[in-house]
């Protein structure tokens, strides 16, 4: 039947024919019986909104008779209260406005109560002077599409709670590795008579414990100790071995705090611990503070050395210099490593700053910042108390921003300068 | 990124190096020393002249090839090491430990 058809066979047209005759008594209904059981909801109001007509299908989806409605109601007594308060300050100025608003959503209440989804299509029938006689709606009715939403939502609702889920236990992970990190570490720097202390410790990422440590506890008898070290890798692996490590040299130096033999005890224990196939080591200095002289102020240090990059001494007459331990190996591998060991004096006004590696292994558009230019920034430092030193490689380490992809922890150790010189700093 | 050829030579197997030693391609190296097969008294030579970058994973991996050697009675030897991977490993000592040949412009400015 359709005009761009190639001519059907003769037989095929016979049947054709035969089908159109038969359909044709079906297609003779009127334009009232297709008004009245459409597949859709059809009505009719004054500009009032009181109902003047409505088909059967909206009255058999509603379940009132028409003459309940017709003369009766209004289109705004068959809604919902929220359906009303919408219809109020949307839909009919919006209607007056356009003359006609398309495809909205909203709820029918039923005789009985159910409330019906359907789509709202109305327009404004005018008379040839423009004048709005009365409203014709379109009712559809929308419970599939409904279902269809509520299940988009449901399944919206319930990644946003696998989200959320998976969030928490983000968090969760990033407070467990937090709270085993700070255990890692001292929970404060104790109170060394007639020093200055400051630490900071770098996390790179929430995620990973890492693996760099540093401590400083009292031997008894006014003398201290110190340390800092790198383990090896990320994770709870390496946190173990930093664990492992820290209390070692604790307990290490306890029994002897020669700082060569607390390193060769660490050393022994880290051997022993992790099997050839699985090498764990650690980088480290290890130090012992001793008053220079019971009158004076001042402090001997003795540094031992496996493996680190050197300290570096702030000095009081303003120049920066690095304190090498040349020689040490690194603590872990070898049965009987060698182990540097330098001593210097801290007079006042002299602060001893010791780092891991992420500070000069961090990128820069130039490349790794390095060790000379660790010490250009020391010397223009100089001199410099304990915290002002830390608080400025704090905030050199944040100026790398991710070139800093390395934990990094920094401890210093510095002698209150004099105080006819500066007498803010009198030893405590 | 990381490539690694194996040849053999008369002293023992050689390992050419291109690329990253770093915290991603360390598991896929170590898996390739621990498939190595060394017989006592040979060289294993790790040629460093195509390395790129080297963090302390790639520390830990050169251990790593030290025990493989160890165990089957073999010695490592770092050849063509940067001028930035020399500076490392003299840091951490292991300048004494392994057998170092730097890279010819490393070793010319250390002469």
């Amino acid at each position: 039947m359709s005009p761009v058809e190639p001519d059907p066979p003769p037989e095929a047209a016979e049947g054709l024919a035969e089908q159109a005759a038969a359909v044709a008594p079906l297609l003779e209904d009127s334009a009232e019986d297709l008004y009245e059981n459409a597949p859709c909801g059809y009505l009719s109001t004054l500009m009032n909104g009181t109902l003047a007509k409505v088909n059967g299908t909206l009255l058999s989806w509603l379940g009132y008779r028409r003459e309940e409605l017709v003369g009766r109601r209004r289109f705004a007594d068959l809604l919902t209260i929220g359906g009303k308060l919408y219809h109020e300050t949307h839909f009919a100025p919006l209607l007056q406005m356009q003359g006609e608003v398309h495809g909205i959503a909203m709820e029918l209440k039923a005789a009985d109560g159910a409330r019906l989804p359907v789509l709202i299509t109305s327009a404004v029938k005018t008379d040839a002077a423009g004048e709005p006689l009365l409203i014709r709606t379109t009712v559809t009715d929308a419970r599939d599409r409904r279902a269809y939403e509520q299940e988009l939502l449901r399944a919206r609702r319930s990644a946003e709670e696998a989200h959320r889920e998976a969030e928490r236990s983000r968090e969760h992970l990033h407070e467990v590795v937090a709270v085993l990190q700070r255990s890692l570490l001292p929970p404060s720097l104790p109170l060394v008579p007639g020093l200055d202390t400051a630490a900071h410790y770098h996390t790179a990422s929430p995620d990973h414990l890492g693996g760099d440590f540093y401590d400083l506890f009292s031997l008894g008898g006014g003398r201290w100790a110190f340390c800092l070290g790198d383990v090896c890798g990320k994770g709870p692996e390496a946190a173990a071995v930093t664990s492992l490590a820290r209390y070692t040299l604790r307990a290490a130096a306890m029994n002897d705090a020669d700082p060569e033999a607390v390193l060769h005890t660490l050393n022994s224990v880290l051997c022993e611990r992790y099997a050839e196939a699985d090498p764990r080591y650690c980088t480290v200095v290890f130090g012992l503070l001793e008053a220079a002289d019971p009158a004076g102020a001042g402090v001997d240090i003795t540094l031992a050395g496996g493996g680190h990059p050197p300290a570096l001494l702030l000095r009081d007459n303003g120049t920066a210099e690095y304190l090498h331990t040349p020689g040490g190996v690194l603590i872990g591998i070898l049965p009987s490593p060698p182990i540097a060991v330098v001593r210097a004096r801290l007079e006042p006004g002299d602060t001893l700053v010791l780092y891991t590696d992420g500070l000069t292994e961090a990128r820069t558009p130039a490349g790794r910042y390095g060790d000379e230019q660790l010490l250009a920034h020391a010397s223009a430092l100089a001199p410099s108390a304990a915290e002002p030193a830390v608080k400025a490689l704090t905030d050199l380490l944040e100026s790398f921003g991710s070139g800093l992809d390395d934990d990094t922890a920094i401890l210093a150790l510095g002698v209150p300068a004099r105080a006819e010189e500066n007498s803010t700093s009198s030893p405590c | 990124m990381l490539n690694t050829t194996t040849r053999q030579t008369s002293d023992g197997p050689v390992l050419d190096i291109h690329g990253d030693l770093d915290f991603h391609t360390v598991p896929a190296f170590r898996k390739t020393l621990e498939g190595l097969t060394l017989t006592p008294g040979q060289r294993l030579e790790l040629n460093l002249a195509g390395l790129r970058f080297c963090d302390s994973s790639g520390i830990t991996a050169f251990l790593v090839a030290r025990n493989v050697a160890a165990t089957a009675g073999a010695v490592v030897a770092l050849t063509g090491v940067p001028e930035t991977t020399f500076r490392v490993l003299r840091i951490v000592g292991l300048d004494q430990v392994f057998v170092i040949e730097p890279a010819e412009r490393a070793e010319a400015d250390s002469a």
